[in-house]
């Protein structure tokens, strides 16, 4: 009984360090933005080593883009903004102190997520059946298609479809992707595949936090007085887009020659 | 300490508009990178690559990445020392990209000018060529060159 009178005074004290809760909340900002500092520079060199590799060798960069299912990669964008935008609202929720509302975004948020790795996970089985894995996976012949199995023949078909239907260059569709891949295509998929990997490993790691914040929650720690963990793991996954937004036009869309 | 105000709600229709505005620009980037841009603005540039095609995507990321900062991370009803942390991230790295670049991009310019040492490994960088025999002595066999030379591979192995 004493004990549970000690928690419940300790959670609504402020810790003796901070003045008052605005100022803990400023701090915690403050540190949370530090950390994403270093993350973007983490991030950062991966983009910039990205650029100079890209201008050295264009050609097998476009093609290794064009080996990628740019839809796959564009619905995965629009599935992330929708769990930034249902985590936003979970922020929201919990500065009204709804505790209820809180857990019920966040589980929103982590079936978006989990939406997001299935759809990753179903690209990175697509590629591997298509050869395109650096290391011994990786062919410079690009395999026929009754070698890649089912699922990468259903893709193939929506390919085509879209080519005749859509954009009218079937023919140059067929003959550019039947050409022998450039040897350095290989440095364009290990690109992609780092990027993507730390990319999605991020995500796992922010689906791990949530569950913790949902247990959290139920256990009444949140109020509209504090919600740092809430309103601080938002900054993280907001972030994880942001560094989505700008994966996706550069592994997905070097169509132009 | 200056006296705190109260904690800025925003409302979620600011959200639902912020993510009507994203997913826009995300259909918006997807029509850019289907239609050459360097056709329409003339002439390429000299490396062949889709000069701006990039940069139009790389601007409309932009966009995308401060209207999350801005709305979804509450940076726009913090204090201006958070602004200066989030724009630290960014500047640094934007000194990090400028610099590597202003090398890279700028090597084999003006055009006439002789060729510089290549930057990047060969095509077949990932199949290292056979390892000389270790046995022999190579301390005369080996002439003086450049250090970088143009055959220069990243598994050069330069015993010692």
């Amino acid at each position: 009984m004493s004990e549970h009178l000690v928690t419940e005074i300790s959670r609504s004290l402020v810790p003796e360090q901070f003045e008052d809760r605005h100022q803990q909340k400023e701090s915690s900002t403050l540190g949370m933005w530090t950390f994403l500092a270093t993350e973007i520079l983490f991030f950062g060199v991966l983009f910039a080593s990205y650029t100079i590799y890209r201008h050295q060798w264009p050609d097998a960069f476009r093609r290794g883009s064009l080996d990628l299912k740019w839809y796959l990669g564009g619905l995965n964008t629009a599935v992330l903004l929708l769990s930034s935008f249902c985590m936003a609202m979970a922020v929201h929720a919990a500065a009204l102190g709804n505790s209820g509302k809180i857990i019920r975004y966040l589980a929103l948020t982590i079936l978006i997520g989990g939406l997001f790795l299935a759809i990753k996970g179903t690209e990175y089985y697509i590629e591997f059946r298509e050869h395109l894995v650096p290391g011994p996976n990786f062919r410079i012949d690009p395999p026929a298609e009754e070698q890649t199995g089912v699922v990468v023949g259903a893709f193939d078909k929506f390919e085509k479809w879209f080519h005749s239907s859509v954009l009218h260059d079937e023919d140059r569709y067929e003959h550019e992707r039947h050409l022998p891949r450039p040897g350095n295509e290989e440095l364009f998929m290990l690109f992609y595949f780092i990027m993507t990997a730390i990319h999605a490993t991020h995500m796992i790691i922010g689906i791990g936090v949530m569950i913790v914040l949902i247990v959290m929650a139920k256990r009444g720690a949140f109020s509209a007085k504090y919600h740092n963990p809430v309103e601080m793991f938002g900054l993280y996954w907001h972030f994880v887009d942001i560094v989505w937004v700008f994966l996706f036009p550069a592994l997905y869309l070097l169509r132009q020659p | 300490m200056a006296e705190h105000e109260e904690e800025h709600v925003v409302s979620p229709l600011i959200y639902l508009a912020v993510l009507i505005a994203l997913m826009l620009l995300l259909a918006l980037t997807l029509v850019a990178a289907f239609v050459d841009l360097d056709k329409i603005m003339a002439g390429r540039n000299h490396q062949g690559t889709a000069y701006w095609n990039m940069t139009v995507a790389v601007l409309i990321a932009m966009l995308k990445a401060t209207l999350i900062i801005l709305f979804f991370m509450h940076v726009k009803y913090q204090p201006r020392v958070n602004w200066a942390f989030v724009m630290a991230g960014f500047v640094w790295l934007g000194i990090l990209m400028t610099l590597s670049l202003a090398d890279y991009m700028s090597r084999n310019y003006p055009p006439g000018a002789p060729k510089s040492a290549p930057f990047a490994p060969s095509p077949d960088f990932m199949r290292p060529p056979q390892r000389p025999p270790t046995n022999v002595p190579r301390a005369s066999a080996e002439p003086a060159g450049p250090l970088i030379s143009p055959g220069h591979s990243f598994w050069r192995h330069t015993d010692t």
